[in-house]
Formats: C-alpha cells, sequence, structure tokens
C-alpha cells in the first residue's frame, strides 16, 4: 500500500467513529497539555533565573585570581606559589580551545583634581584590542579606549565622586557630581595619594569616554589600555619608596572570554590544569540549571501521567476497533493485503489520534499560556519569578517536542493492537455473520 | 447481456477446450479439533481444474466444500496433501507470499459480499488494486469501468447501505474481477438472493469470467446452479463423490 492510501483509508477510518476517536484525542490532548504547560512554567523559571544571572555579568566570562603567596595547607606558613599569572601564563591561556581573548586587568590607584575639587580613582587596565568580549556597558558618551591613544580613561558611570575638602559637608559630597567628566578641566596624578606627597607632579587626565550605568560587575570601574596601566603602575611603584619589587610584573586578576556557555566547565578545567582556580557565572547557571530541571522533571512528572492515562484511552480505543473490523481486515487479506499493510495501517490511526491530540493539546498550552503570562503575573512572584518576565514559555523545540512525544505515544498504544489485527485470520472473512 | 452470451458462443467454445491445469488438488486432507474430538472436514480429496473452467462444487451444508475451497484459496490451512495454483504450492506459502499471490491471481466474491459499509462502491471496488499499489487515477478509472460493466452505472458513488442485496453482490463480482485474477473463487454467491437475482448475478459472474478466458471455483449447496457450469465436483462427507464435466448450459 502506498502512503497516500494509508493516509486516506487511516482517515475515513476514524471518521467513520467520529466519536469515539474526537473523545480519545480530547484525552491526548489534557496529556499533551498537562506535560506542555508543567514545562513551560519550569522554562521559565529557568529563563527568569538565566536572565538574572546574565545582567550581573556574561555567563561565558571566567575569572582567575592570583595572589603571589598562598598558605601552605599543612603548615600553614605562606609559600610562593609555583605558577604565576604573568604575560607568558596569559599567552598559555590564549591557546586554550575555546578561548576567546584574554585579558589582565590591573589596577592602579589614582588622584585626580579639578579646581577647588579632588577625587580619588582606581583605573583598570585592559586589553584594548579584545575589551569587546569582556561585557563592558555601553560607551555613553565619548568613546572606547584603544592603543592609538593609550593615556585616554574609559570611566564607568558614577565611579569617581569629586568632593570639595573644605566643604562643610562632613564628607564633602554633593549629591550632584560637581565635575563633569567630558567637560571639564581635570589633572590626575599617581604620585601622591592621601596627601603623603607635597608636590605631586600632576598632568592632563584625557577623558576617552563614558559608559553607561549597569548592573554588571564589569560595570563599575574605569579603564585604560593595559599597557599604559602597566607604566603608571611601574611609576607608582619607584615613587613608593617601600617598595622594593621591580621584578616581572605579576596580574592578581585575568578574565577569560570562552566562545560558548557550553565550553565554559571545559576551559574552566584545562585552566585548573595550568594551576589556576578559575570562577565563573557558569558556575552559578550549574546551580539554577539543576534546581529547574528537578522542577521541571516534576512537573513534567505531573503531566506525564495524564499522558499515560490518554495512551491507555488510545490503546482502548484501538482495540474496541479491530472487534468491530474482525471481519473487514479477514476481507482485506484475502483481498490480497499483506500483514505489514495491516499493521502500518494501525498504527498509522494509532498515530494519527496522537498527532491531532498533541495538535489540539498545543493550541489549548499556547492558550493557557498567553492567559497565564497576561492575566497572572502575581502567580508568577510566588513562585520566584522576576516581575516583567513571563510565567509561562512554550520554546519551539517544546512544542515539537509535545507533538512528537504525543505521536510516539500514539503509536507505542497502537502497537499492540495493530499486532492483534495482523494475528486475524483470512478465515474471518469467510464467516457468514457480522 | 442474452445478446452478448450469443455473439461470444463461439470464443467460448475456443476457450473453454483449454486443457491446460491451472489449479491442481492432491490427496486434500483438513482435520479439525473441536475440544478433544477430531472431525474429519476433507478425506483425501484429489482433481484438476484447467483454466477457463467454470467448475461448481456441490455439496450439502457441512460436507466439506467451503473448507475445500478455503483451502485451495490458502485461506486455511490443509492438514496434509497440496493444492497448486498455476504450478505453485499454496499449500506451501507464508502469509506474504499468499498476500501477494491473491493480489496477482485470485479474486473473491463472497456470500455476504463483505463490502467495507463505510466506502462507496467505487472505493470497495479499487481495494484490491490499492494492495496492489497501482496509482489512483487508474485506479478509479478501471473501477468505473468494472462498475458499470456489471450494470451499476448509477450506483458508483453510493455506499453498500444505499443498495439491495443483489446490487452489493454486483459490487463484490467488481472487486473480484477487477484487477484481471485468473482464478475467481465464489463461494455461494447467490446463497444471500432471491432466485431472479441470482440468475443476473450467475450470468454476470459468467460473461465475465468468458470475456477474459478466466477460472471460475463456486461453491453451492443448490444443485441447479451447476447449470452454469462445465465442471462439477460433488463432494459428500469430505470425500469426492463425482466429478462430471462437459458443456452445461
Amino acid at each position: 500500500m502506498k502512503l497516500i492510501d494509508f493516509t486516506t483509508m487511516g482517515f475515513k477510518n476514524l471518521w467513520r467513529r467520529k466519536l469515539r476517536t474526537v473523545l480519545t484525542m480530547v484525552g491526548v490532548a489534557i496529556g499533551a497539555f498537562s506535560i506542555v504547560i508543567m514545562l513551560s512554567l519550569g522554562i521559565a523559571l529557568r529563563d527568569s533565573y538565566t536572565k538574572q544571572l546574565e545582567e550581573w555579568g556574561s555567563l561565558t566570562l571566567v575569572r582567575i585570581e592570583s595572589y603571589s603567596f598562598e598558605y601552605d595547607e599543612e603548615t600553614g606558613r605562606g609559600i610562593e606559589k609555583k605558577n604565576k599569572l604573568d604575560d607568558t601564563m596569559i599567552t598559555k591561556l590564549k591557546n586554550i580551545n575555546h578561548v576567546r581573548a584574554v585579558t589582565p586587568l590591573l589596577q592602579v590607584e589614582c588622584y585626580l583634581k579639578s579646581g577647588k575639587y579632588q577625587a580619588y580613582a582606581s583605573i583598570t587596565g585592559i586589553d584594548p584590542d579584545v575589551a569587546q568580549y569582556f561585557d563592558l556597558p555601553k560607551v555613553e558618551q565619548g568613546e572606547m579606549i584603544s592603543n592609538d591613544n593609550p593615556t585616554a580613561v574609559l570611566f564607568g558611570k558614577n565611579t569617581v565622586n569629586f568632593y570639595n575638602p573644605r566643604s562643610n559637608n562632613i564628607f564633602g559630597y554633593t549629591n550632584e557630581n560637581p565635575v563633569d567628566l567630558m567637560e571639564d578641566n581635570i589633572k590626575i596624578t599617581f604620585d601622591e595619594i592621601y596627601g603623603e606627597k607635597a608636590n605631586p607632579k600632576y598632568s592632563k587626565l584625557i577623558v576617552s569616554g563614558v559608559m553607561e550605568e549597569s548592573n554588571s560587575e564589569m560595570g563599575y570601574a574605569n579603564y585604560a589600555p593595559i599597557e599604559q596601566v602597566k607604566k603608571w603602575y611601574k611609576e607608582k611603584q619607584k615613587n613608593n619608596k617601600d617598595s622594593k619589587k621591580s621584578q616581572e610584573l605579576t596580574y592578581s586578576t585575568v578574565l577569560v572570554s570562552v566562545d560558548d556557555t557550553a565550553h565554559v566547565v571545559e576551559v574552566q578545567d584545562q585552566i585548573k590544569a595550568l594551576g589556576f582556580n578559575s570562577y565563573s557565572r557558569a558556575d552559578e547557571l550549574d546551580n539554577v540549571t539543576e534546581i529547574s530541571n528537578t522542577i521541571q522533571l516534576v512537573l513534567g512528572g505531573i503531566g506525564a501521567v495524564s499522558l499515560l492515562v490518554s495512551a491507555i484511552g488510545i490503546a482502548n480505543t484501538m482495540i474496541m476497533s479491530i472487534y468491530e473490523r474482525t471481519k473487514e481486515i479477514g476481507v482485506m487479506k484475502v483481498l490480497g493485503c499483506v500483514v505489514t499493510d495491516i499493521r502500518k495501517l494501525f498504527l498509522f490511526e494509532a498515530g494519527i489520534i496522537g498527532f491531532l491530540g498533541g495538535l489540539l493539546g498545543l493550541a489549548i498550552s499556547y492558550g493557557i499560556s498567553f492567559i497565564l503570562n497576561k492575566y497572572a503575573p502575581e502567580i508568577g512572584g510566588q513562585l520566584g519569578i522576576s516581575s516583567g518576565s513571563n510565567i509561562s514559555v512554550i520554546p519551539a523545540w517544546l512544542c515539537f517536542a509535545a507533538l512528537g512525544f504525543s505521536v510516539v505515544v500514539g503509536m507505542i498504544s497502537g502497537l499492540y493492537p495493530a499486532i492483534k489485527a495482523t494475528k486475524i485470520k483470512a478465515i474471518e472473512a469467510m464467516k457468514s455473520n457480522g | 447481456m442474452k445478446q452478448e452470451n450469443n455473439k461470444n458462443t463461439t470464443i467460448e467454445n475456443v476457450s473453454n477446450t483449454d486443457n491446460t491445469p491451472i489449479i491442481e488438488v492432491i490427496d486434500a486432507r483438513k482435520i479439525y479439533k473441536v475440544g478433544n474430538e477430531k472431525v474429519l472436514a476433507l478425506d483425501g480429496v484429489s482433481f484438476t481444474i484447467n483454466k477457463g473452467d467454470f467448475c461448481c462444487l456441490l455439496g450439502s451444508s457441512g460436507s466439506g466444500k467451503s473448507t475445500l475451497l478455503n483451502i485451495m484459496a490458502g485461506i486455511e490451512k490443509i492438514t496434509s496433501g497440496q493444492v497448486f495454483i498455476k504450478g505453485q504450492e499454496v499449500t506451501k506459502m507464508g502469509e506474504n507470499k499468499l498476500a501477494k499471490f491473491r493480489q496477482k491471481y485470485l479474486g473473491f466474491v463472497f456470500q455476504a459480499y463483505n463490502l467495507v459499509n463505510s466506502l462507496t462502491a467505487q472505493e470497495n471496488v479499487e481495494m484490491p488494486m490499492i494492495f496492489k499499489e497501482i496509482p489512483s487515477k487508474k485506479r478509479a478509472a478501471k473501477a468505473r469501468e468494472m462498475l458499470i460493466k456489471v450494470g451499476l452505472k448509477e450506483r458508483i458513488k453510493h455506499k453498500p447501505s444505499q443498495m439491495s442485496g443483489g446490487q452489493q453482490q454486483r459490487v463484490g463480482i467488481a472487486r473480484a474481477f477487477v484487477a484481471d485474477p485468473e482464478v475467481v473463487f465464489a463461494d455461494e454467491p447467490t446463497g444471500n438472493l432471491d432466485s431472479k437475482t441470482s440468475e443476473e448475478i450467475m450470468d454476470i459472474i459468467k460473461q465475465m469470467a468468458k470475456d477474459k478466458n478466466q477460472t471460475i471455483v463456486m461453491v453451492t449447496h443448490d444443485p441447479t446452479m451447476t447449470r452454469y457450469a462445465n465442471k462439477v465436483i460433488e463432494i459428500h462427507d469430505g470425500k469426492l463423490i463425482s466429478i462430471k464435466e462437459g458443456e452445461i448450459h
């Protein structure tokens, strides 16, 4: 038999038992609907968590923190680390698979002065060529830092608070920042912090731009090209008489950008092999995923029970139909229908019940999902979903999976009836009753 | 129909004298087990049917004639013995091979018509061609042609429930002959019909078979039906009583 003939014959057979077919389909629809809605709640929950995490920082960033000394676990005494976060190590990190970019972060403190106002600030060195991978907030005014203009500094929003030391206010701060970074004339020095030096050497501060306000962990900082910050850092060390450090520069923080969230763990393992501990948002995401998977499993399980019930419904319908069609199947056999075709026909009919039931279930799911999102956002709050997020999300994969699952459930339920149908003997056609 | 009958008399004489055996039954034996008792339904029956024969299996109820037909068509398993159709041993075929064999060479007319009630006359006639995977356009054309041949031009789109017994059996005949089988088995095809309709049905069957030199094997309990046959095999209590051959009109 050809596929088209299965289709027409199957549909005709279903149509002649309309009511029973429709009732069975409704059973499947309820099953599919429960699974879809339950999972959609779980998915919405995870989406909302993920969104929150992403607001705090990119999930593909790995942060390596390292100190030149660490404590020996046994003796408790400080020992010097074997692996240093220096430029050689950065080259090694860059060579790890799936690593998109690496940048060291180096902080240098500075002192800013503009007219009667002054401020302390910290400038973080970052590799400007790859800075776009590190989740810096968007530049709101001015432009991005670059190696072409190395002394220009990109400021975070509200990271520098100018104050008037002679003000009556105890802290000298005013609510509004009295100095406009982009407009006003500002001087900078690395010589003096907290007034230790009488006559610090000032130079003019070049402001490259100001970034947008952001909740990201990279947002609250000021950036300059790393090579320039290294110079400032050395200059500061020179001025600082106490410091004997003139050895090779090591970094305390290095950021690694991974090409995909899926590879973060792999990269972290590689970093571990190089002797460093690392930290990423993906670690947190793992926990969130685990929790939401558990929730989905529980919710999906509830849905699965109702689909199981509807599977039994399909099996029942198909078995009933075989009893009614015993003679017809016998006649089909006598007329030359091969056994496999009979089996296929019954599987097809069961599959169609599953498919149409699934389709109906999806339609109901989308409707309910829409209503939930529109009229019941407060339920979301109780589930721990941040306001503004949907409480039911049906992604395309869930839609197709639910349909596919309904068809598979239909066909599995139809398997036993189909096999039973093939066992009907041709002799049934010759019996005069029925 | 009668006029055509006369026209084809010469062809009939030529075709019916074809003496190549198309069906061979050798020592067919069938034992049913009913509870602990064994019932001997067929007790070593042997005969041959030639191509183009109109063969009647005559016997009273319970004589084993239907069992014999079922065994010849592979519908029932034989206990011992052999049946050959077109040189192939039907009694040894598996279910799928049998199905393919039936598609190709066999047609069936049933006593209870056995039409599918949800399908129209045309769709019922198309059924064997669906199993044969004949394209739908060709199928529909052939089915209509057959229905017109059996005189149901006005009933092509009717469902079995909208037709009389005679009309339903005509659909059954169209279905049996539509795929040009070489052998058509008919199990009491007029058993549910009155005598006038029975005659019409028999005429159609005979005419159809004559047109394409097809072989008919018909089971009946009614001795008057044997007038259509050129070979009558009489069975009683599972045993072959007599084989009569000759031009019977």
